[in-house]
């Protein structure tokens, strides 16, 4: 009974670590995507600015 | 964007493009039938499922092991597919599909070798034989936990993805001869047991049999979805680092 709990357990563990890793890449992603947003919005707010000036 | 194309080498030239559009819009389905038909398998493991007379609770380790070693076969295949269309047709995507395949082979490949030695420790009394078998899958661990780490660290350009196709096709030829490994050699792991050609009364009975094709659709499918939301990551990565170095370009001939 102990080893296949085991097996259970290590199976589980293995696929859930994993898809934490998952997870926390898409977590990155977003932030740099909203990172990026942030700074084509600024650099469009510039180019306007520079136009009228 | 037309469904079938128009000719052969359009069919070609536009088909990891169709691959991937299909994959998004499967997700979400993927994604729920692999949590329903996992929550099943389980169901059917720990309650209905009976125990194996010889061997009792550690043979219930079989329903994880198999299909582990199964996605195994399947993710190398398509690194092997994969790769073979990138060196074709070099372009980015087939390399994306090659390397995320990679890695979620190397998870499950690490799954049937962990699995396995927890079921060889009361079976076998030893966790680990330089058996036929179990020997040729460590080999299959190491030339992938090595094609990772050249991706993982080396620059990422088309001289590292090439060389890497490369490995992927050549470490697939692994694959069959940890198959057939059992057949060629004597040894300590198991022959085919689920259906045996020669005797149409042997094989499994029917209550396993139907418990391991669940775990193998279930497995199959989480494996389906992790690779499909690996290969969105690196695809949305690579679209933010053009998008990035086009901004830094802007703003740069601005200043």
């Amino acid at each position: 009974m102990t080893w296949y709990l085991s097996a259970y357990a290590v199976f589980w563990a293995v696929l859930f670590g994993y898809l934490m890793g998952v997870s926390n890449r898409q977590q990155k992603l977003v932030e740099r995507a909203e990172h990026l947003t942030r700074r084509l919005s600024e650099s469009a707010t510039d180019a306007k600015g520079g136009s009228r000036s | 964007m037309r469904w079938w194309p128009r000719s052969w080498r359009q069919f070609w030239s536009t088909l990891d493009g169709r691959t991937y559009h299909m994959m998004l819009s499967a997700r979400p389905w993927i994604g729920w039938l692999a949590v329903g038909s996992m929550v099943i398998v389980f169901a059917l493991v720990f309650w209905w499922v009976p125990l194996e007379a010889i061997q009792g609770y550690p043979q219930k380790i079989f329903y994880i092991h198999v299909p582990s070693a199964w996605v195994m076969y399947a993710a190398f295949g398509v690194v092997f597919a994969s790769s073979i269309l990138y060196l074709w047709k070099r372009t980015s995507l087939w390399d994306i599909f090659a390397r995320c395949a990679a890695e979620v082979g190397f998870l499950f490949t690490t799954l049937a070798l962990a699995t396995g030695m927890l079921w060889g420790k009361p079976i076998w009394g030893t966790f680990w034989t330089w058996d036929a078998r179990l020997t040729s899958t460590l080999i299959l661990w190491f030339i992938y936990g090595g094609y990772m780490l050249v991706r993982a660290f080396a620059r990422p350009d088309a001289e590292v993805a090439r060389l890497a196709a490369v490995v992927g096709i050549i470490g697939f030829l692994d694959v069959p001869i940890i198959h057939l490994s059992v057949l060629w050699w004597r040894t300590l792991h198991p022959q085919p047991v689920v259906m045996i050609i020669d005797d149409p009364g042997g094989g499994l009975p029917a209550s396993m049999l139907i418990t391991l094709l669940a775990s193998l659709v279930a497995v199959s499918l989480v494996f389906a979805w992790l690779w499909i939301q690996r290969v969105w990551q690196e695809r949305t990565a690579e679209n933010l680092a053009l998008l990035e170095a086009l901004l830094e370009r802007r703003e740069r001939s601005a200043r």
